[in-house]
């Protein structure tokens, strides 16, 4: 009974991500690492500071961006590349990020977000002792 | 049997890289009708074009880029955008790097009667905006109709 009640739940949970991403673009990203932390750029044009969702749930870091009025209507055109639709991108993180400090800034249309290493999880140097 | 490993095509993957040439001949060189300006998908920057009564407009998607670093010339009836962008942050190693980084070059064929000496560029939110006015004889005019 227990396990009929959890799975409902999941599916209502699949069933509500699904509908919100549904039809999204994936943006561009670049991923990279250094012994602090791990940096991640989204190229996110046409996207607002207010229009943006960066979130962590569980151990999914989520990105959805929302077009503002501007790019929606640049969208509608006589020739389109780039669909007037929204953006949805998730990654799943691990043990390591610090994820009381994460921080994340939008500028022209590229987001950038910083993923800091928790003490415990950045490289450590050994010190070796001469006998 | 000799195993040949060039190009970096790994012996085991040979099989997906056969699928993925196959697809793209069916969907891209495959298709006899592709205009000859046409662009490869994914070329940066993605651009949208919308026609207006009075003007057209041109929306070029290029987040992250310097307006300084782009070059924008109309000459006859084609507009050029030209830049660069510099994606490098340097330290670190890299996961991922989709981001386009570089330089770029897109022409876009203008409509006929357009005035360039009317137009103007907005770069917000990293999508470049050029609208480009038409010229006063060839707005579509309003006929009167006359009773006899």
């Amino acid at each position: 009974m227990a396990d009929k009640n959890t799975q409902a739940v999941v599916r209502k949970d699949d069933a509500e991500l699904a509908s919100r991403i549904k039809d999204t673009l994936v943006p561009q990203v670049d991923i990279c690492e250094d012994r602090e932390s791990v940096t991640l750029y989204a190229d996110l044009p046409g996207v607002a500071k207010d229009g943006l969702d960066v979130h962590i749930e569980k151990d999914t870091l989520q990105i959805y961006g929302r077009r503002s009025a501007h790019a929606q209507a640049a969208g509608t055109g006589a020739y389109t590349e780039m669909p007037a639709r929204d953006y949805y991108r998730a990654f799943t993180i691990g043990e390591e990020v610090d994820r009381d400090h994460i921080s994340a800034q939008l500028a022209n249309g590229v987001l950038k977000v910083v993923l800091p290493k928790s003490e415990r999880a950045k490289p450590k140097k050994i010190d070796i002792k001469y006998a | 049997m000799q195993v040949r490993w060039y190009d970096g095509y790994v012996p085991t993957f040979n099989d997906f890289f056969r699928l993925r040439d196959e697809l793209d001949q069916l969907f891209d060189i495959g298709l006899p009708l592709s205009n000859i300006r046409s662009v490869p998908r994914g070329t940066f920057p993605a651009i949208n074009i919308q026609e207006q009564k009075d003007s057209v407009c041109i929306d070029a998607c290029l987040p992250g880029v310097d307006p300084k670093d782009v070059d924008l010339t109309i000459e006859d009836n084609a507009l050029t955008i030209k830049g660069r962008r510099n994606t490098g942050n340097g330290g670190g190693n890299y996961h991922r790097r989709e981001r386009f980084s570089g330089e770029f070059t897109r022409i876009v064929s203008l409509p006929e009667g357009l005035d360039s000496n009317k137009a103007e560029a907005r770069y917000h939110e990293g999508i470049l905006s050029i609208t480009i006015a038409r010229a006063e004889e060839k707005k579509p005019k309003q006929i009167a109709v006359s009773v006899a």
